[in-house]
């Protein structure tokens, strides 16, 4: 861990601490208590949040809040990807996966992305596995996520998934970029949903 | 007999702004102190040039926008930022052939987002912009040329694809694409953005081939 990160992590926490300025009041959102844990390192795209999305993550206030979160609710989800998120960020990378796992088997939509995107790049260590980022992102992409619905229809484009079996037909690939093209927030997202659609259907598998 | 003047380190430290400000011999830069009610109410969050935070399109006030930037740029009327902060204005109000007007003005007075929405507005085939898929060329050329992320994104994928081939002369030649793409990706780091750059490189590479 770089130390100058944590240094950064800690003058952070000290000054814009959302439990330093407002204390920790447990708070209720659509039947969900939102943490100190989703208040400090939810991510801004996970459609399962409860609290805003945080960049950059407070590492040391955030693992922290997410540690006692996860003990006290472990089968949540939702807390499960935010702690592995933070320790990912920490580079506690073995740590992170197990959570990360756990997150996406339980249907994350955005644990089963983050995974795939993880095992795709092999970040941090973590071992590549094309085929396993094909099943996560086609599940994540089932699910409604935008991220998932573009890069599992770019990845089937570009070959990248050779030699797995892809569980999308075209016509449902086709349905992830339609539906795509109604998520996408601003201009990026509306030109990449149409670079990815035009690059999509000359390819091999649409054809 | 005379003596050494000595200079109060804080007199000295002013004499130096001065003389570094002056010597670089620039226009004034604004700053968020310059911030009109215009920019609270109208700065695009993606403007590089603008001097607040900027409003969401979706949480943009639209009266109150536009009477504060009619009365800004009644007071500052050569200033392209604000034109362009009205355009924006007028354009989510449905006044098109204002909003134009407005843009083609702070364009031309060189503001490098509005140079990129003007050259979006007239590639889309907007009522009242300019017809012709050349003229966008030019203002995103201009636009990509001087940072605007957008525009080096945009122009460097709508050359790739062909779209400006009956445009003689380009704006910029695919050295300068590449520069675009790579001023692209240093400066954001968003995933999305990251994966349409991967693949304009790929489209790129093959322009350049058969060009």
């Amino acid at each position: 861990m770089n130390f100058l990160k944590y240094i950064a992590a800690v003058a952070t926490v000290a000054l814009c601490s959302p439990v330093i300025l407002f204390g920790a009041v447990p708070a209720w959102a659509d039947g969900h208590e939102i943490t100190e844990c989703d208040q400090l390192v939810s991510h801004g795209e996970d459609p399962d949040r409860v609290a805003p999305g945080v960049s950059p993550v407070l590492l040391f206030a955030g693992e922290a809040a997410c540690r006692e979160a996860v003990a006290k609710d472990p089968e949540n989800m939702r807390l499960r990807y935010q702690l592995a998120r933070v320790l990912f960020y920490a580079e506690k990378t073995e740590e992170s996966m197990p959570h990360l796992n756990f997150a996406a088997e339980a249907g994350s939509e955005q644990a089963q992305f983050v995974l795939g995107y993880i095992t795709d790049g092999g970040l941090q260590g973590v071992k590549k596995d094309t085929c396993k980022v094909e099943d996560l992102w086609v599940r994540s992409a089932r699910q409604g996520r935008f991220a998932a619905r573009v890069s599992y229809p770019r990845h089937v484009a570009n070959g990248k998934f050779k030699g797995c079996d892809i569980q999308a037909s075209s016509s449902e690939i086709m349905s992830f970029l339609d539906a795509a093209k109604g998520q996408a927030d601003g201009y990026y997202q509306e030109i990449l949903v149409e670079q990815v659609t035009e690059t999509y259907s000359v390819s091999d598998h649409a054809n | 007999m005379r003596t050494k003047p000595h200079l109060n380190l804080g007199v000295f430290a002013i004499l130096c702004g001065v003389l570094l400000c002056t010597s670089v011999g620039a226009q004034p830069v604004a700053t968020q102190s310059d911030a009109t009610m215009c920019d609270r109410l109208a700065a695009h969050p993606l403007d590089p040039d603008r001097i607040v935070a900027g409003v969401p399109t979706s949480q943009v006030e639209l009266a109150a926008a536009i009477s504060a930037c009619e009365a800004a740029l009644i007071v500052d009327p050569a200033n392209p930022r604000l034109a362009y902060q009205l355009a924006r204005v007028y354009f989510y109000d449905d006044r098109t052939a204002d909003a134009v007007k407005t843009i083609t003005r702070a364009a031309d007075a060189g503001h490098r987002q509005a140079k990129f929405v003007l050259g979006a507005l007239i590639a889309n085939n907007r009522p009242d912009a300019t017809k012709g898929v050349c003229e966008a060329e030019r203002w995103w050329a201009l636009s990509a040329k001087a940072g605007r992320t957008a525009a080096e994104v945009a122009y460097a994928r709508h050359a790739t694809k062909g779209l400006f081939s009956d445009c003689g002369v380009l704006g910029a030649s695919t050295d300068d694409m590449l520069v675009f793409l790579d001023s692209a990706a240093e400066k954001d780091g968003n995933y999305y953005l990251g994966l349409l750059i991967a693949d304009l490189r790929e489209d790129l590479t093959n322009y350049a081939e058969a060009h």
